[in-house]
């Protein structure tokens, strides 16, 4: 989680050497906490890895800081996003499938899948001065073996739509 | 469809899944999570997989995200279509440890598809491994179907 310092072993109950602040780096900035306030964080931690439920939350008390803790696991990234994908999400993934894909000029069936997928879920708000080879990149991957009829019409229609509204905004 | 068997010995469990990962595999994934909760190891053999679709993925990792906080996750025989997805999203390998590959041949001759099992700690011998490897079906040599260096790019998660 967030406090990354805990490489380092503290002995918060060594009654020859009591803890009773500790400065924390949660995310990216020093922290100081109490030492109760540090274990109180750590159990909550600990039940959230554990699954279990974190409880009621702790009201701060006094000037102590109060951390932000996150509620819920991490989401993973989704392969496709829900919804609709802006052009630096779908840049990054053609991008991808571009690098791993390039060598052999063979489209994988699983990448093959994905692009006509987030194709599909482009939201068409295309940046003033776009910093990528998008296009680029799939009037390559239209080329290759790995794409089928379908695919490859889908590449060329999308590649069309995008040059036509680059070329209305610029204009 | 997707078959799942998982086998319990002292604090490891062994996970073998066979099939498809995909919409209907969602049940099953859910189930797995019961079976083995509780142990330090979590070895999971995916040979036996077929096809993954985006969405099967989508839930494996959310499974190996919640597991991954509980015990060590090692993955042997990965197919390389899930190798393909880990070069879209890193997290695909990102919450267990890859242990072993199923890297993609094809028959330089009748175009045959097979795989060859390597170890990612020892990649260094797949040189010589390819340069060996026949096709089962007419024995004709057999060339990379991927190119090596992207396809084991996931070891150094995306760096």
């Amino acid at each position: 989680m967030g406090y990354s310092n805990r490489e380092q072993v503290l002995h918060l109950d060594d009654p020859a050497n009591p803890v009773t602040t500790v400065t924390v780096r949660f995310q990216g900035m020093l922290v100081p906490l109490s030492k109760e306030r540090l274990l109180e964080l750590l159990r909550r931690e600990q039940a959230y890895l554990l699954g279990e439920h974190a409880g009621p939350p702790v009201a701060a008390a006094g000037p102590e800081p109060t951390l932000p803790v996150r509620a819920h696991p991490p989401e993973p990234s989704l392969i496709t996003p829900v919804g609709s994908i802006n052009h630096a999400g779908l840049s990054i993934r053609i991008k991808r499938v571009h690098a791993y894909c390039r060598s052999l000029q063979a489209l994988r069936p699983a990448h093959a899948e994905h692009l006509a997928i987030i194709l599909g879920q482009f939201d068409w708000q295309i940046p003033e001065h776009p910093n990528s080879q998008l296009d680029t990149h799939l009037k390559e991957i239209e080329g290759w073996d790995g794409v089928d009829r379908s695919l490859r019409q889908t590449i060329r229609d999308f590649v069309a739509r995008y040059a036509s509204a680059r070329l209305n905004r610029s204009a | 469809m997707l078959t799942t068997r998982v086998k319990i010995s002292g604090d490891t469990a062994t996970l073998t899944l066979e099939g498809d990962l995909d919409e209907n595999a969602v049940a099953l994934l859910a189930k797995i999570e019961g079976s083995v909760s509780g142990v330090q190891t979590l070895l999971v053999r995916c040979g036996g997989l077929n096809h993954i679709n985006s969405f099967g993925i989508g839930k494996w990792v959310e499974l190996m995200v919640r597991l991954s906080t509980t015990m060590a996750i090692e993955l042997h025989d990965c197919p390389a279509v899930m190798i393909d997805y880990a070069s879209i999203l890193p997290d695909v390998t990102a919450f267990a440890e890859v242990v072993s590959v199923l890297f993609p041949l094809r028959c330089k001759a009748c175009k045959t598809s097979s795989a060859l099992a390597i170890r990612v700690d020892e990649v260094a011998s797949l040189p010589k491994a390819l340069a060996a490897a026949v096709c089962g079906r007419c024995g004709a040599a057999c060339a990379a179907d991927v190119d090596p260096e992207t396809f084991f790019g996931f070891t150094s998660n995306f760096a």
